[in-house]
């Protein structure tokens, strides 16, 4: 086996412990508490360590190790750390259901997805993971973008008044700018990118339904062209 | 001789064609256009050759035959799709920031609120940022001689929404009420380091345009001055006149732009690079490209 694949396998493979870990403690959270309450004092360092981690994705695509273009992997990651920003910074967000619906959403997605990509890698795939993978996204992928936007949506107060992110006029770079519109503004590209996503993975589930040999592209799977 | 025509993917016959074994690329060009009604310019032709692997018929003056096509051969045929004239998106893409740049000078009450008395160092960068463009306006017409009368038509938008929404974020700040002007050094470098990238980037193009009898598109190796340790001196500079406007200026969106644009001129130069290392081999009669010239950035890069 080639060293990238290994690594790959690797990465996924932490992934996906990672990810599992944060859904045990949500779900035994909720189940236990009843409230989404000190959800982000419970489990926010560990979104934090593996949702950053994440950002080596983009790394993975700009250098060829995965085929996927480096910008589609760059807008995914960077709305989710913009998130976990908010949920950092913004007391406000921390004990709201939409975080927990947000991290819920998450934390079931990422464990199916680096299984699927872990075990693809290894040619040991199981058909209930694919079908998972190309099945649990049509609930998980409204339910995901219901608690980022509503998480943003939370945090607008506290991002006015206190300036956060922000930078105003006159500074000794000349630039400016405002956090509070640009979160706003970004429930344009939601609107957008929700329909379009959708009915992109929507297709993607028909081709693994109907074919099982040629399987459809992954993220994570080695680009057989510069390896 | 028959020539079939036909389409690179699915690899289907598109048509026969019948010339001469000793008719041009241009002369096929012209016998598909009139089959098949698609314009000249919109024509891309490819083979595979028996030994060479695939090869482009890039140089209409070219015969067949001395390309290798032959009765048997199977030529592919890519629309490139609606053709305009790169004179006119030149001169669209440069217009925009002439006329786009302004207006953030000019209006300051409409468009932030309120006025401030301008500083010295705006006034300049307005100079400066319209003599750019109308330099880049004047040697489309008067200098610029063309290797490809077209580009697809998408160049159009991509170039005007480049160069528009660019124009606008670096005007809006250098021209803001609450600017704040870097130190006076900072000014007469970066000044200084604009007027000497845009002399040069000028005497570059001039070098090119020299190097090209006027309505041929000649290929030659260009010799003098930066082309010396360079391929393509006149984006090193052209760099290095933006680096000045940025440092002149103190403005992070002008940074970016120029860091944006240092990125593209990299991408074409490395094309460029490779094309006249290709071309010139130093066999079969042609000159030798100069093995030491680097890239974009004199012994580095």
């Amino acid at each position: 086996m080639k060293i990238s694949t290994l690594y790959l396998v690797f990465y996924n493979f932490v992934q996906c412990i990672g990810w599992s870990y944060i859904l045990y403690l949500l779900s035994l959270h909720l189940i236990t508490e009843k409230s989404p309450v000190g959800v982000w004092d419970k489990l926010g360092q560990y979104v934090i360590l593996f949702q950053g981690a994440a950002v080596l994705e983009i790394i993975h695509s700009m250098v060829g190790l995965v085929k996927t273009p480096w910008v589609t992997t760059f807008i995914q990651v960077f709305s989710r750390v913009a998130c976990v920003f908010l949920a950092y910074h913004v007391p406000a967000t921390q004990n709201h259901f939409f975080l927990s619906l947000m991290l819920m959403a998450w934390s079931i997605t990422e464990v199916i997805r680096y299984s699927f990509y872990g075990l693809s890698l290894l040619n040991a795939c199981p058909y209930f993971i694919g079908w998972l993978r190309y099945t649990t996204f049509i609930i998980l992928y409204p339910s995901g973008v219901a608690g980022e936007t509503g998480t943003i949506y939370t945090s607008l107060p506290f991002v006015k008044e206190t300036g956060l992110f922000s930078l105003s006029l006159p500074n000794s770079i000349n630039f400016a700018f405002n956090f509070y519109y640009a979160l706003i503004f970004s429930f344009v590209f939601y609107a957008v990118g929700l329909p379009y996503l959708y009915t992109y993975m929507l297709g993607q589930r028909k081709r693994f339904i109907s074919g099982g040999s040629k399987k459809p592209s992954t993220a994570s799977t080695p680009n057989k062209k510069t390896n | 001789m028959n020539i079939t025509i036909a389409s690179p993917r699915s690899k289907k016959t598109i048509c026969e064609v019948t010339v001469d074994p000793s008719s041009t690329v241009a002369d096929l060009k012209k016998k598909f256009a009139q089959q098949k009604k698609v314009g000249v310019e919109r024509q891309r032709f490819s083979f595979e050759h028996p030994t060479k692997g695939m090869v482009v018929l890039s140089n209409d003056k070219e015969t067949l035959s001395n390309y290798g096509v032959t009765t048997n051969t199977t030529v592919l045929f890519k629309d490139l799709g609606m053709q305009i004239s790169w004179t006119l998106v030149f001169l669209a893409e440069y217009a925009g920031p002439l006329f786009v740049y302004p207006i953030f000078y000019f209006f300051s009450r409409q468009i932030y609120g309120f006025e401030t008395p301008k500083t010295f160092v705006q006034d300049v960068a307005l100079i400066c940022y319209s003599l750019h463009y109308i330099k880049r306006i004047l040697e489309t017409i008067f200098v610029h001689r063309f290797s490809k009368a077209t580009m697809p038509i998408t160049n159009l938008f991509k170039n005007c929404i480049y160069y528009w929404g660019c124009t606008s974020m670096v005007s809006y700040f250098v021209n803001h009420p609450l600017y704040t002007p870097p130190a006076a050094l900072n000014q007469y470098i970066g000044f200084g380091l604009w007027a000497f990238g845009e002399i040069m980037n000028l005497v570059c193009h001039i070098q090119l345009r020299n190097l090209r009898p006027a309505g041929s598109n000649v290929r030659k190796i260009p010799r003098g001055l930066l082309f010396e340790f360079v391929s393509c001196p006149n984006y090193t500079v052209e760099i290095l006149a933006w680096l000045g406007f940025s440092i002149m200026t103190q403005t992070l969106t002008s940074y970016l732009f120029t860091l944006l644009g240092a990125g593209q001129m990299y991408i074409w130069a490395c094309g460029k690079h490779r094309n006249y290392k290709k071309e010139f081999t130093g066999k079969d009669g042609s000159p030798l490209y100069p093995k030491n010239r680097k890239i974009i950035i004199p012994f580095l890069l």
